[in-house]
């Protein structure tokens, strides 16, 4: 990417930020063998963002060039001004903080063709079909994405990234005796990186799309879960969208001022002693987050925000505007998705930290309950009250596993709920193939360990 | 539409149609806009953010030797969408012969013209700063969260190595806006409302839905848990009636259809629903104000029938999902629009002896076999008649195509969005859980 941003720097006033920005999207879907998806698609474009007696100016363009960069600063200015001419310059400046300088060492040399994708999937698909003929249908789906952004802002913020994720998912579908369909879906693979990087070897997947079929033939002799507030665990897979849906979404600053019940909590216990939670800026455990943020889309230098420490709600997730409103510390989570969109509060890498429990002895304590291994969709809420969808789980029954269930969807109080928690495995997974949608899609990661709580669970 | 945009857009069709056909490519279409996004930002209540977007994208789609690519880019300069091009031709090159993939047959030169051709930021600010002075001093009990307004233009063109030149000119006023009610420490589950509209003089909360939306909210302030689990009537509001029969119409759409899994695969011409069921797209129903008047194939739309009388009479299948299945294609993308009953709202609720009305509905994606379960937000006890109290931790769960032939009752009630006209629904029999 060209810097033609440089020359800008000391023009900026106020608080502005200029954004280049660009975003690659590969898709391959294979469905029953069928490429119906095989899509390459590229966003990209300048921005340039203005605060200005109290309100934001925005405004953006696809071209990259000068005329457009003075076009879209123009336009910012004109836009904040919109607002104060209608509404008075009574708020204060934003704060200028020490400015946040990055520059990725990913480099693009690593990105493959879209036949690396079709190829691998076809192999995948191949191996499934040849070995597995008495599936329903099945679905394989390659993609890889990369977001590369310059950012210089007024407060001296030079930031350079590139963001590349890959992913191979798989969806397998059986049918059951009485004629109804049952499916299961989970990655194969997926991280960040280039899809060669992520998904280097096709016949190195073998091995999990049996351990899916396994499950899947589980899942069609599968009952359904019985309604109603039970005992479960949680498999380490679900920790991360827990953390996200239940508690992520509830303390972002942008929705405690709309009225969170985390506003008034805190300071205060909401949760187990043995509950720590944490959006994690780049790093986490010494090791890389999925996601890793090192200066943020308003050049606010990323620190961890510790959310719950020891159960007790101790911050927010901040972009720079919603931390002086508070008094606190910005915390660098304001992201944007495209060129074209402003940016919000957002996670960033979501987790619960791990405890010192096994999870054969979490699953050994359980009477009589549920051990849920895979979600789908999930959804977040004012009130903390939270859902996810489950797509695979079993019945515990006397501390063991038994019958596979069908799909369903669990929900609770976070707040409630993580007072139910009792024991936290000792072992740490992240998911980040997902997106989170508010207003924008963003791409987040998620993580933590295996979790015994008590749920309300969907069923019959 | 403008002439010079209109031949700017043409020029783009010309070079990059011939550019395709150069590299190879037997047929090819192109989808072509620019368009501009004007938006007013209101969060936490106040106003915060003006926004100005200037779009244009080139979507391509080539055969090659019986396969297809696509590519797709967001420039208009020869030197992007000569790497389009590119791209789609690499595509289709690594890709499969298949039959399924055609470009549609040429319809010749058609113009629409949809909307206001500019929109008023002045106009925007009035009505939402009107919209919040309304709602502090009728419904002060409200948080007004995040609430978005946009005036979306835009001008686009399809165009295929067939003939076809198909042009849009559009206009429209977007506004969604995200809500609760709050009382002390205590506050609701957000809730959400919104339309889109070719002007925007009418005052946002004379909206009846919305007002109505925002008039529930503070009696969800004090709720009751549902007691164990029973079966029993729900009533599902229009949104939550849209979320579960687009979710029906998923099951009927190409993935399910060519995977062989749809649990309706085989029902074409049969009674699927209760008989007083019907849902259709009618892109040009004049309620609606965001049809397409053609689909991204450069088939021209017209209304069109899903289920007539709780018979299925079509699938929703694409241009390729029904070559390759063999089944009808559906004419139309949007405009969906469920039948509206005979049963005023009021006195389907005063039929009812035990029940929920759920406003929203917060679940996970139904199985496919039509099993879905979920939380229900924003929702209301049905006892002995009467919407009584509001409920909280309250899960529902049943099946999608069960529910179908279920139905008690279809309000003579709709709620048009713009998007679509969708009434109230009761259905028996759906297990509804508490804590």
């Amino acid at each position: 990417m060209q810097d033609l941003l440089t020359a800008y720097k000391p023009k900026l006033s106020g608080h502005t930020e200029l954004r280049v920005q660009r975003n690659m999207n590969r898709n391959v879907s294979l469905v029953a063998g069928n490429i119906v998806g095989n899509s390459f698609t590229e966003q990209q474009g300048v921005s340039a963002r203005v605060y200005d007696g109290g309100y934001w100016g925005f405004a953006s363009g696809a071209d990259y060039n000068e005329r457009n960069i003075d076009s879209v600063l123009a336009a910012a200015v004109r836009n904040a001004k919109f607002l104060t001419s209608r509404l008075g310059a009574e708020k204060p400046a934003i704060n200028i903080l020490p400015s946040g300088k990055f520059s990725t060492k990913v480099t693009r040399d690593n990105d493959v063709t879209q036949k690396t994708l079709i190829d691998f999937a076809r192999e995948i698909d191949a191996y499934i079909v040849a070995k597995y003929p008495k599936l329903a249908s099945r679905v394989v789906s390659t993609r890889s994405d990369a977001t590369e952004k310059y950012l210089v802002t007024s407060d001296g913020a030079d930031v350079y990234s590139l963001m590349p994720r890959s992913a191979t998912v798989i969806q397998l579908s059986a049918e059951t005796d009485d004629g109804a369909v049952v499916e299961i879906y989970d990655y194969l693979a997926g991280d960040a990186g280039f899809f060669s990087e992520v998904c280097t070897d096709p016949k190195l997947l073998f091995g999990k799309i049996d351990a899916l079929y396994e499950l899947i033939m589980r899942k069609r002799e599968g009952v359904y879960a019985d309604a109603g507030v039970r005992d479960v665990i949680l498999d380490s897979k679900l920790a991360g969208i827990l953390a996200h849906e239940a508690i992520g979404h509830t303390t972002e600053a942008d929705l405690v001022l709309g009225g969170s019940v985390a506003g008034p909590n805190l300071g205060k216990p909401v949760a187990s002693e043995i509950v720590t939670l944490v959006d994690f800026a780049n790093t986490a455990l010494g090791l890389d987050c999925p996601q890793p943020i090192f200066v943020d889309d308003e050049g606010t230098v990323a620190r961890d925000a510790t959310i719950i420490e020891n159960g007790v709600l101790r911050g927010f997730m901040h972009n720079r505007e919603t931390a002086q409103r508070f008094g606190h510390e910005p915390t660098g989570n304001a992201r944007a998705y495209l060129f074209s969109d402003e940016p919000l509060v957002r996670m960033r890498n979501t987790a619960i930290l791990p405890g010192t429990d096994k999870l054969a002895d979490m699953i050994a304590s359980v009477d009589d309950g549920y051990y849920l291994t895979h979600t789908g969709n999930g959804q977040a809420d004012l009130t903390s009250e939270f859902m996810f969808g489950v797509n695979m789980g079993y019945e515990i029954k006397n501390g063991k596993i038994g019958r596979a269930i069908r799909d369903t969807t669990i929900s609770g109080v976070a707040f409630d709920l993580l007072k139910t928690v009792t024991m936290l495995s000792d072992e740490m997974t992240w998911e980040s193939g997902g997106m989170c949608g508010k207003k924008q899609p963003i791409a987040v990661g998620m993580g933590g360990p295996s979790v015994k709580c008590r749920v309300n669970i969907g069923g019959r | 539409m403008d002439d010079t945009i209109k031949k700017e857009l043409y020029d783009i069709a010309d070079y990059a149609l011939a550019a395709l056909t150069k590299a190879g490519a037997s047929g090819a279409e192109v989808n072509i806009s620019k368009s501009q996004r004007d938006e007013v930002n209101v969060d936490a209540g106040e106003f915060s953010l003006v926004r100005t977007t200037l779009g244009s994208s080139l979507n391509i789609r080539a055969i090659v030797g019986g396969k297809r690519g696509t590519a797709a880019t967001n420039r208009h300069d020869r030197e992007s969408i000569d790497a389009a091009v590119a791209a789609a031709i690499a595509g289709a090159e690594s890709s499969e012969p298949d039959d399924a993939e055609i470009i549609a047959d040429g319809v010749g030169e058609h113009t629409f013209t949809i909307g206001a051709a500019a929109g008023s930021l002045d106009k925007m600010f009035d009505r939402k700063q009107e919209f919040l002075a309304q709602v502090k001093a009728e419904l002060p009990e409200i948080d007004v969260m995040q609430f978005v307004t946009q005036f979306n233009s835009g001008n686009q063109l399809y165009a295929n190595t067939n003939g076809s030149r198909l042009t849009c000119a559009s206009g429209r006023y977007s506004t969604s806006i995200t809500f609760s009610a709050r009382e002390g420490d205590n506050v609701t589950s957000m809730n959400g409302s919104g339309y889109s509209s070719h002007e925007f003089d009418t005052p946002i909360l004379d909206h009846d839905f919305v007002r109505r939306a925002l008039g529930e909210m503070k009696a969800q302030l004090h709720t009751v848990p549902v007691d164990g689990k029973f079966v029993g009537t729900l009533v599902a509001a229009p949104d939550c009636l849209s979320d579960f029969l687009n979710s029906m119409v998923g099951s009927i759409e190409d993935s399910s259809l060519i995977s062989g899994t749809s649990p309706w695969k085989d029902k074409l011409g049969q009674t699927v629903a209760d008989s007083r069921l019907n849902i259709e797209l009618d892109p040009f129903y004049p309620r609606i104000t965001a049809g397409s008047p053609y689909d991204g194939n450069g088939n021209l739309c017209e209304r069109s029938e899903i289920i007539k009388d709780g018979v299925l009479v079509n699938f929703a299948l694409s241009q390729y999902g029904s070559r390759k299945t063999g089944l009808p294609m559906l004419r139309a993308e949007n405009g969906f629009i469920v039948g509206a009953g005979d049963t005023a709202l009021d006195d389907i609720i005063a039929g009812i002896d035990d029940g929920l009305l759920i406003n929203r509905f917060s679940g996970g994606s139904p199985a496919q076999n039509g099993d879905f379960s979920g939380v229900a937000k924003n929702s209301f006890l049905v006892k002995n008649g009467k919407i009584t109290d509001a409920v909280s931790e309250t899960m529902i769960s049943g099946n999608l195509f069960e529910m179908l032939n279920n139905i008690v009752a279809i309000s003579s009630d709709v709620q048009c969005d713009g998007g679509s006209v969708v009434p109230y629904a009761a259905f028996r029999g759906v297990t509804i859980s508490g804590k």
